[in-house]
């Protein structure tokens, strides 16, 4: 017997608990009146079949795994999104972003399909038996799309892997796609398969495919490269005490040094990083690396990095990337900001030997498990393929230990990682790589990542030299691509996507996780707000100073907006739509000590994100040279030689210790300032040694007790 | 920002009214903030003037009707957002000029001013909104409306759609999306000599159409030269005492699905909204830079 759901009077949440409660008992599952309603069987995991009498809204079937969905009549937009396996049948058209960031399973369209089918697909098939709209498997990564009618423009826009069959004709090609005439045993496989559905056959077929694996960052070719002149730092060595062992020449990521029999020299000094791997690994300190003043060109008074890095631009033809923070100096630093002390108009409290409460509680608005810390710090999204697995361990064992939360980043998720992170945040970014039901369901929280401090308005990039196979197979994405995840979520264009998206991710969860909006910090008001309103139970704002695994050197070096003002304007936004006592306001960005992180406090925030400090402990260098999977310490490197230098028990036993003393500090100003929970920290602990730092978050500048925009009013 | 809809008969009355208040409904998941709607009659009559005025109602009334040659007026109502409506009807003889100087030198924003159209708007759901306007009551040959998701600009009944300016009567708009070239279209727009009464950008794409109708294009051309000239995500409707025109952004960023019934067209950002009120029409999804104009 089937069962049957009347859809008509309910909401896509008991729509969804239905279907998971009957595909325990039956077989099949008839909804009736679906109306057009959204999210119809989100993440449905199960063996079962589906018919829908009616149309479906948006994100029909969105990462199912296992069950056969039939829908009698139109769907929505993104039919079948993320799906993993099982299959969609619409006897209807389809909406836009059909089949959108696929992994597995067949979503069938009978009708039509609009633009954007297929996009970031990386396994699986589409079968549209009439046309296509634009961009047609658009920045596909894999799997198969068939289309038996016409294909508009664009088709196969950035594709680097994955075929798009047509029967039609194909209107015009997107950038990295070429096309060819099918060879007869493809069509026949292709009919075969289009057999087995009862759809008509076709004698020939256009094959749309990639011309390059890798459209945007070739490797260098061609021009050899223009040598770096000015160098940064100066290499010295003590002959006296080397032993000529060889070991800084064999741990340098640069090539600077090269041995002359037993002799060690600086050969190339202008490409030194100033990794310090040399001193750090030479057994009898024999080497020395020092920073040198910055040289300047003769004329124009260009500064020796600015000048490196144009002749850079001139060898290779593209915006060179480099890894971590910005070398910009311009950026306020916290340092303008210090704490005041309690004494007797308040006391203070002994951080020796009195209590300091540390725990909070974060996305309690609407999720039924919110996150319950122990110290208010998260460790910010390093992915997988970013840093090694060895740093994702180490991070996780840490966090742990502490009650403090871990992230995945946006790269998949370890087993490992699940395992010791008591609290893990899973990262839900526009790559979506790694991303399915199961992935959202295993995690603590889920963290739609819209941007990130250190290349706000860009997605994530992993360069392919980091794309090993593990890598490869954890994203679905081809060996040695490039993982460029969209600049957008190709669905969040606007607040009511994101409005949309964060229901999507509920109706996954059943609701059980907060849902995590992070931002780069830009028009912070804005965007706060719309988050908030869209359901977000926490929001993070990454500001600028902050990291990144690979960023093109002139974003990162150009753009962005102050973390200290950030948390300031967030904290006010959050107040004015009176949301504040609802959702929790996260601030990252520079973050090193205890003191960047009770000034975020004070200023407004709930709790800190802390990202690349953590990589400190485990040896990191701040050298910047993570794009390229070089790195000398290990961290930020897939490269097995280059792992084996971490022990992973110290590493985790040392960031433990680092976010250990961190926590410590961050009680110690609540405390002299009088609180005996760091949640109480306030502005008004503050004060400002400049008049910008002052201007900048409203706190009362130093000497004269006021805040510096009261001295600005004329009537003063 | 949000949910559209449009609907519009062909050379008959009906209860537009009633339409878009079911399809808004349908749509109220796409903005919770405020909602709207612009209804049409085919027939031009006296100017109908709808004022919002923060407090003392009655004495802001007296001071109109003391200025301009009020034939009719309602008790004022109090709106969602608290602060009050005033409605009143003043000749179709007296010149537009007056009542927008009259009104601007008394400092009282206009939610709706024309001799065909009439707004109804406010914050709250489209239920809470026609609770106060009871504009599901209303008839008319065509109208749109609109649920708002607010983004940058305030959130109260002024600022809700479908948005109007007092420049131009009459042609009102409901927009999904935004225009992020906005600064540079205002700069080109002021130097012919448009005058801007908002930062909103729902009233650039007023005047951006406006400018290309006076400089003799029609309004299909007009439209089509938006899609080329504005940039960001939109899709927007745009109406007219002659009909509804209609765009979609070059990319397609934003929804815009349409059915041509029997005597009766519809659009939507969703598919559900047309749904209800047209079950059995086939319904066309429009293509990125796709425009349409219905008219009577
Ligand atoms: S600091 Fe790093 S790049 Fe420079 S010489 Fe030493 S190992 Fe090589
Ligand atoms: S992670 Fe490695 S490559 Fe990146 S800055 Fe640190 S030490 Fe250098």
């Amino acid at each position: 017997m089937d069962a049957v759901i009347d859809a008509s009077k309910l909401m896509p949440r008991e729509i969804n608990r239905k279907l998971r409660e009957y595909a325990k008992e039956y077989k099949r599952i008839i909804i009736r009146n679906p109306n057009a309603k959204h999210y119809i069987a989100a993440g449905l995991v199960a063996d079962v079949e589906v018919v829908i009498e009616g149309s479906a809204g948006y994100f029909l079937g969105t990462m199912i795994h296992g069950p056969k969905i039939l829908l009698e009549g139109n769907a929505g937009w993104y039919v079948g999104d993320n799906m993993t396996s099982g299959e969609i049948a619409v006897k209807g058209h389809a909406g836009n972003g059909a089949g959108q960031y696929m992994y597995g399973g067949t979503l069938i369209v009978e009708g039509d399909a609009g633009d954007r089918s297929a996009a970031l697909m990386k396994g699986g098939r589409v079968i549209i038996k009439g046309d296509a709209g634009l961009m047609t498997g658009l920045y596909m990564m894999g799997g198969e799309v068939i289309v038996l009618g016409n294909v508009n423009d664009y088709a196969g826009e950035m594709i680097i892997r994955g075929k798009i069959f047509v029967g039609g004709a194909v209107k015009s090609l997107g950038k990295n796609a070429k096309v060819e005439e099918a060879p007869p045993e493809e069509v026949e496989r292709v009919n075969s398969i289009l057999r087995k559905y009862g759809l008509p056959t076709k004698d020939s077929y256009y094959v749309i495919l990639p011309k390059s694996l890798r459209p945007v960052y070739k490797p260098p070719s061609g021009t050899p490269a223009m040598k770096k002149l000015f160098p940064k730092y100066r290499v010295v060595f003590k002959y006296d005490i080397c032993i000529g062992c060889g070991t800084c020449a064999m741990v340098c990521p640069e090539g600077v040094i090269k041995m002359k029999g037993y002799k060690p020299v600086a050969a190339r000094e202008a490409d030194c990083i100033g990794c310090y791997a040399c001193m750090n690994y030479c057994p009898t300190d024999a080497v020395k690396v020092e920073r040198v003043a910055e040289s300047m060109t003769n004329r124009a008074r260009i500064d020796s990095s600015t000048f490196n890095y144009m002749r850079q631009m001139a060898s290779i033809g593209h915006p060179p990337v480099i890894g971590m923070g910005a070398e910009n100096k311009y950026f306020p630093s916290l340092d303008q900001l210090t704490f005041i002390p309690g004494q007797t108009s308040r006391p203070p409290i002994d951080s020796y030997r009195e209590p300091c409460d540390t725990e909070v509680v974060l996305g309690d608005r609407f999720a039924e498990r919110p996150l319950k810390l122990k110290a208010p710090i998260m460790i910010g999204a390093m992915s997988f393929g970013s840093v090694s697995k060895e740093v994702k361990v180490a991070l996780a064992k840490a966090a742990g230990r502490l009650g403090i939360a871990a992230n995945t980043g946006e790269g998949g998720m370890l087993p490992e990682e699940r395992k010791y992170a008591t609290i893990l945040v899973v990262q839900y970014a526009s790559g979506r790589f790694g991303v399915s039901a199961s992935y959202l369901r295993a995690g603590d929280a889920v963290e739609i990542k819209i941007g990130q401090g250190a290349k706000p308005g860009m997605g994530g990039l992993l360069l392919g030299e980091k794309v090993t196979e593990d890598i490869a197979k954890m994203r679905g994405i081809p060996i040695g691509a490039d993982a460029i995840s969209p600049a957008r979520h190709l669905d969040i264009v606007g607040p009511e996507d994101l409005k949309m998206k964060i229901e999507q991710l509920r109706e996954i969860t059943d609701w059980k996780v907060p849902i995590i909006v992070k931002y780069a910090a830009g028009r912070v008001a804005d965007d706060v707000k719309i988050a908030a309103k869209a359901g977000a139970d926490i929001i993070v704002i990454d500001g600028k100073p902050s990291g990144t695994g690979a960023t093109p050197y002139i974003v990162t070096e150009h753009t962005g907006y102050a973390t200290m003002a950030a948390v300031v304007e967030a904290h006010k936004a959050l107040k004015e739509i009176g949301l504040r006592d609802k959702v929790s306001l996260v601030v990252g960005g520079g973050i090193k000590t205890g003191a960047d992180a009770a000034k975020v406090l004070a200023l407004g925030a709930d709790a800190v994100m802390v990202a690349s400090a953590t990589l400190v402990p485990i040896g990191c260098t701040y050298c910047g040279t993570c794009h390229n999977g070089k790195c000398p310490y290990g961290i930020a490197t897939q490269k097995p030689e280059l792992r084996r230098r971490i022990n992973v028990e110290l590493a985790a036993k040392r960031i433990e210790n680092y976010l250990k003393a961190f926590i410590e500090e961050m009680c110690m100003f609540a405390q002299l300032a009088g609180k005996s929970k760091l949640s109480n920290l306030e502005r008004e602990d503050l004060r400002a040694l400049t008049f910008e730092a002052s201007m900048l978050t409203g706190v009362k500048l130093m000497g004269v007790e006021r805040p510096a925009s009261d001295l600005l009013r004329s009537d003063e | 920002m949000c949910g559209i809809a449009g609907v519009m008969f062909s050379n008959r009355e009906e209860h537009v009214g009633q339409f878009l208040f079911t399809m808004l409904k349908s749509l109220q998941h796409r903005g919770m903030d405020s909602a709207g709607v612009a209804i049409y009659r085919p027939e031009p009559k006296d100017w109908l003037v709808r004022i919002v005025v923060e407090d003392e109602p009655e004495e802001a009334l007296s001071k109109i009707k003391y200025r301009l040659n009020v034939t009719k007026y309602e008790r004022p109502k109090k709106l969602n957002d608290g602060t009050y409506l005033i409605e009143f009807v003043v000749p179709g003889s007296i010149k537009l000029d007056e009542i927008r100087s009259v009104l601007r030198k008394l400092g009282f924003p206009i939610l709706s001013l024309g001799r065909y159209s009439v707004i109804s708007k406010d914050v709250g759901l489209v239920e809470d909104v026609d609770g106060v306007f009871k504009f599901s009551e209303s008839k008319g040959t065509h109208g749109i409306g609109h649920v708002r998701f607010s983004t940058e600009s305030a959130v109260d009944a002024i600022h809700a759609h479908p948005f109007q300016t007092p420049e131009f009567p009459d042609i009102a708009i409901v927009h999904n999306g935004q225009i992020t070239n906005y600064w540079k279209m205002r700069e080109y727009l002021e130097l012919d000599g448009h005058v801007f009464q908002t930062d909103n950008d729902s009233e650039l794409i007023i005047h951006y159409i406006v400018n290309k109708l006076r400089k003799g294009m029609g309004l299909e051309e007009a439209l089509e030269s938006a899609v080329r000239d504005l940039d960001g995500p939109f899709a927007f409707l745009i109406s007219m005492p002659e009909g509804i025109g209609m765009a979609r952004d070059r990319l397609g960023l934003r929804p815009l699905v349409v059915a041509e019934g029997d005597g009766v067209l519809a659009a939507a950002s969703e598919e559900v909204a047309i749904r209800k009120i047209l079950p059995e029409s086939k319904i066309y999804y429009m293509r990125p830079g796709e425009v349409r104009v219905w008219t009577q």
